[in-house]
């Protein structure tokens, strides 16, 4: 099935791009790029660079190339090509217009989902040497105005969404006296020290999605989980910084949540069901501060309701009915290989479920992902263009229900059914778990 | 024509055969050599295991979806490489020279089957070129030392080929032949064709990081 595709219009000013522009000489580019090249990259992109053999594999892998129809400017080595390589060959001639076009390229039309690495001979990991696109950007002050305003909150407040102290912790408060009215012991314990594992979140949660918080304490109760969330920053395990470029600041704020782990003692940390806050806390913000593995347990939102289940903390009353599809988000299964999990507790708490194709690893990104959404309204139009492949992908399934267990997925999914109108809807993990499990196990 | 031939048996095959050993010899140490001053982390994320079987996959004809997806590609890019390899190792004339320098000797293919995978590479050159040429997204990436690189293997199988034949001119032929591997071997290392060496390191290094650390297949 084909969808239509809607076509571009306005070319976009993004003030955030062009505000640093006009000050940028090719001298003070220069200097920059060879900076990053030098001091922050080595024989990896080097091995990278000097082995593609330019065949354009990976165009196949990438659902840009393949939603814009087939256009070379949007394959992946088609995007290094404009980017790095250029950065790298051109050695004077890198105008403030080259940085302008390589940071739409970095920031707007690559999701960083690692898809075309399973496509190169190679291994060639393209969504890495965008990263490196994105650094040189972000140390030049040419990023995204939405994106950037995310890294400010981040470096001010230490979470994604300029969440004050105050307002989190009334938050939860909120949230425990709602959930008391279902159950009226339940408990949202902030700063319990010792307890056995503790919870982090988004701060979109907090700020718009608070049920979130109210179903992941009812099913912590139902599990009997001994578990807590901190009152200081490392509440929020997101880091939108990892995308602009800004490595101090994701180090900052993998730290940050490490550190509020350490200082609660607990056992493990258990991440909400987001994709990106997994990619920075388990694999780029932790490998930034040195750790190859992550200092203290870190588990997926996925990981434990699966262990829940499997241990039989949880039961399951009554099989949720519609048709459900399962989007495999990049970060968790490119990134941690949960799609068995995932399918098990489908398994465990759906009656019907459809496959979409291709699913696993070789799913096709939501298109908001690596921070693709985050760079805000003006791109709306270009991601939805993008996403025509997803939009395909998703109808073909005929499902009524999408569940995807992160939240980039789910505003971008949300974004496509709507855009394309397809009849569907999207739904969390922990939307299922709680409406089909037993209420008195 | 015999100066030329003497040149090309004498001292270029030594420069030729150097060049190729000491270039790939030096970009393997020093890339070696600085992941671990300067990327050392590389080396904690290394798994055998994910490795070998991401290699097995990609080793293998069609064992990945990408092969799947391009089954022509993949069928002349396997024959085409395996021609490319194991032709100058098995032709018959090629294990006789073997034989008179070191007096060492293997079995060879036979007559036909080293005329048609001669043939066969020579073809699938030229495949690649228009491949470059015809496809748009190919088209878009290609610089002029990836056009280059093809004619740069046609020459040698086609004057081999030429010249075993004895069709007219094959003196000539022989020489070119001699000359035209000579500049392959040597470009090897200096030209993308490095991804003979570098696409091992590149592809052990997805593969443990996707296969041990993010528990994902990479193929
Ligand atoms: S990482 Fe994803 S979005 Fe980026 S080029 Fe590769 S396939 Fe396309
Ligand atoms: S598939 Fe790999 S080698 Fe081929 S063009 Fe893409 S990145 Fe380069």
């Amino acid at each position: 099935m084909t969808l239509q595709q809607t076509t571009l219009h306005a070319p976009i000013i993004d003030e955030g791009i062009e505000k640093k522009l006009s000050g940028l000489t090719p001298e003070t580019i220069r200097t920059v790029i060879d900076d990053v090249l030098s001091s922050e990259t080595g024989p990896r992109l080097k091995a990278y660079l000097k082995t593609c053999v330019h065949c354009g594999l990976c165009s196949d892998g990438c659902h840009f190339f393949l939603s814009f129809d087939r256009n070379p400017r949007y394959s992946p080595v088609g995007k290094i090509k404009e980017t790095l390589a250029r950065f790298i060959h051109d050695k004077n001639r890198i105008t403030a217009d080259v940085i302008r076009q390589a940071a739409v390229i970095a920031y707007t039309e690559c999701n960083l989902c690692r898809r075309c690495v399973m496509y190169c001979p190679f291994g060639i990991d393209t969504a890495y040497m965008i990263g490196i696109v994105r650094r040189i950007c972000h140390r030049l002050g040419v990023t995204p105005l939405y994106i950037q305003d995310t890294a400010h909150s981040h470096s001010a407040f230490m979470n994604q969404m300029w969440v004050k102290e105050d307002e989190w912790i009334d938050t939860i408060h909120w949230q425990e006296e709602d959930a008391r009215e279902e159950i009226p012991d339940l408990r949202i314990p902030l700063e319990k020290e010792g307890a056995d594992v503790m919870y982090s979140v988004i701060a979109p949660e907090p700020r718009f999605q608070a049920d979130l918080i109210y179903k992941a304490a009812v099913l912590m109760k139902r599990a009997g989980i001994d578990w807590t969330l901190p009152a200081t920053p490392g509440w929020d395990n997101s880091d939108m910084a990892m995308f602009s470029g800004d490595n101090e600041i994701m180090g900052r704020i993998t730290r940050t949540h490490f550190e509020a782990a350490e200082r609660l003692n607990v056992k493990k940390i258990v991440m909400g069901e987001c994709g990106h806050a997994f990619r920075s806390v388990y694999d780029t913000g932790n490998r930034w501060l040195g750790w190859t593995f992550p200092p203290i347990p870190v588990v997926h939102a996925i990981e434990f309701y699966y262990d829940l289940l499997k241990t039989g903390r949880i039961r399951i009353r009554e099989k949720f009915k519609p048709r459900v599809t399962f989007h495999d988000p990049c970060n968790i299964v490119r990134g941690k290989g949960l799609h068995e999990k995932a399918r098990y507790i489908i398994a465990k708490t759906c009656e019907n479920f459809i496959e979409m194709t291709p699913n696993r690893e070789h799913n096709f990104c939501c298109g908001a992902g690596g921070g693709v959404i985050n760079c805000g309204p003006p791109y709306k139009s270009k991601r939805m263009q993008a996403s025509r492949v997803k939009a395909e992908q998703l109808k073909n399934t005929g499902a009524d229900v999408v569940i995807t267990p992160c939240h980039n997925c789910h505003s971008g999914i949300d974004d496509i059914l709507h855009h394309y109108k397809i009849p569907m809807s999207v739904t969390f993990m922990v939307d299922i778990l709680t409406t089909t499990m037993e209420t008195n196990p | 024509m015999h100066q030329l031939y003497d040149l090309a048996t004498g001292p270029l095959l030594y420069l030729s055969l150097s060049l190729f050993a000491g270039g790939i010899l030096v970009q393997g140490i020093s890339l070696i050599r600085e992941t671990y001053t300067s990327e050392r982390f590389v080396f904690s994320f290394l798994s055998v295991k994910s490795a070998l079987l991401s290699m097995v996959h990609w080793g293998t004809p069609f064992g990945s979806t990408v092969m799947r997806k391009n089954i022509l590609l993949t069928v002349v890019g396997f024959l085409f490489h395996i021609g490319l390899l194991a032709l100058p190792f098995f032709l018959m004339a090629h294990v006789l020279l073997f034989y008179e320098a070191w007096g060492l000797s293997w079995p060879t293919v036979p007559g036909w089957a080293a005329d048609t995978a001669t043939l066969f590479v020579c073809i699938a050159c030229l495949f690649f070129v228009f491949r470059r040429l015809l496809v748009p997204d190919i088209r878009y990436i290609s610089t002029p030392m990836d056009y280059l690189i093809p004619v740069l293997i046609l020459v040698p199988f086609a004057s081999g080929f030429w010249a075993s034949h004895t069709l007219p001119g094959f003196r000539v032929c022989h020489v070119l032949h001699i000359l035209s591997a000579e500049v392959l071997l040597s470009a090897i290392p200096f030209t993308r064709l490095t991804h003979m060496l570098f696409g091992f390191f590149t592809r052990i290094y997805t593969s443990s990081e996707f296969g041990s650390t993010r528990f994902a297949k990479d193929w």
